[in-house]
């Protein structure tokens, strides 16, 4: 992500306009450099992961059931492996999404920001509250991939896991609430400021 | 090789494995049978082998053909405005 340019504590207004405005298009072009390169990374992550999902749960599965490989029961052990080839893309879908994500909270903050007048806290904050809810709609979608297979190794993981996902979920909701209003807090203070002038 | 032709071998590849496993092992379950037991080791160690091997080939071929359909996807969308 775009890191804040450096700049002197008290530069003269002129030089802090410029800095503002070349901040200003340095995240912009970043963001849309960060989200071009991230889709279609993620786009080939989630249908290899589904398509996984598939010939894991309606052909293979199905096909190796009664087959015993040395002693341990087929289906398990294809259990284990889609576990873990699930677990690589998710992983790598997780990755990019976390690009995408501080890409378009950059992109949001200059669409939403006043035009020429992002800060490097403003792009933090909508960063903070994307990521926490583009997180927990992703990490629910890989729960309902990942809850079957679990199931089948031991029907209380997926029950164990599912309690994890809803604390961490209740977390990160909290933490992009804190971050867009302290957001909503700073516009409105600015509003008020310019109001009572 | 020519991207086409690519596409055409892997989607060859991964019809032949799915059909294999889906078609032969519940339509025609004697032929399935009949390879296995025509090979020389024990039924259901070759069995349990070839039903990994075609979940990692089935796995392998389709996330080749994502990741070669998608990239063409956005080389031609990037190539779009500039060509009109």
């Amino acid at each position: 992500m775009a890191k804040p340019p450096s700049k002197p504590a008290e530069a003269p207004k002129p030089a802090e306009a410029t800095s503002k405005k070349a901040y200003h298009e340095k995240v912009s072009k970043e963001s849309k450099e960060y989200l071009m390169g991230a889709l279609p990374s993620i786009t080939v992550g989630v249908i290899a992961a589904i398509l996984l999902w598939l010939f894991g749960n309606l052909i293979f599965i199905p096909i190796a059931e009664g087959i015993e490989w040395f002693g341990y029961p087929l289906p398990q052990i294809l259990t284990f492996i889609i576990l873990i080839a699930l677990a690589v893309f998710v992983l790598k879908i997780l990755v990019d999404v976390r690009k995408a994500i501080d890409a378009l909270a950059g992109l949001a903050a200059v669409e939403i920001g006043a035009p020429a007048d992002v800060t490097p806290t403003e792009v933090e904050h909508y960063t903070t509250a994307m990521r926490g809810l583009f997180y927990i709609i992703i990490v629910s979608l890989a729960f309902l991939l990942f809850s079957d297979y679990l199931a089948r190794i031991h029907p209380a993981l997926s029950g164990v896991i599912l309690v994890a996902i809803v604390v961490w979920a209740i977390f990160e909701i909290w933490r992009a609430v804190t971050a867009i209003s302290s957001e909503i807090k700073r516009y409105s203070t600015e509003w008020a400021g310019k109001a009572l002038k | 090789m020519r991207l086409s032709i690519k596409v055409a071998a892997l989607s060859v590849i991964l019809a032949a494995d799915l059909v294999f496993f889906l078609f032969f092992s519940t339509r025609l379950s004697e032929y399935y049978d009949q390879i296995f037991q025509a090979m020389p080791w024990a039924d259901a160690q070759e069995m349990a082998f070839v039903v990994i091997l075609g979940l990692v080939i089935a796995l392998l071929v389709s996330f080749l053909l994502v990741r070669i359909l998608v990239k063409r996807l956005l080389k031609s969308l990037q190539r779009g405005p500039e060509n009109e």
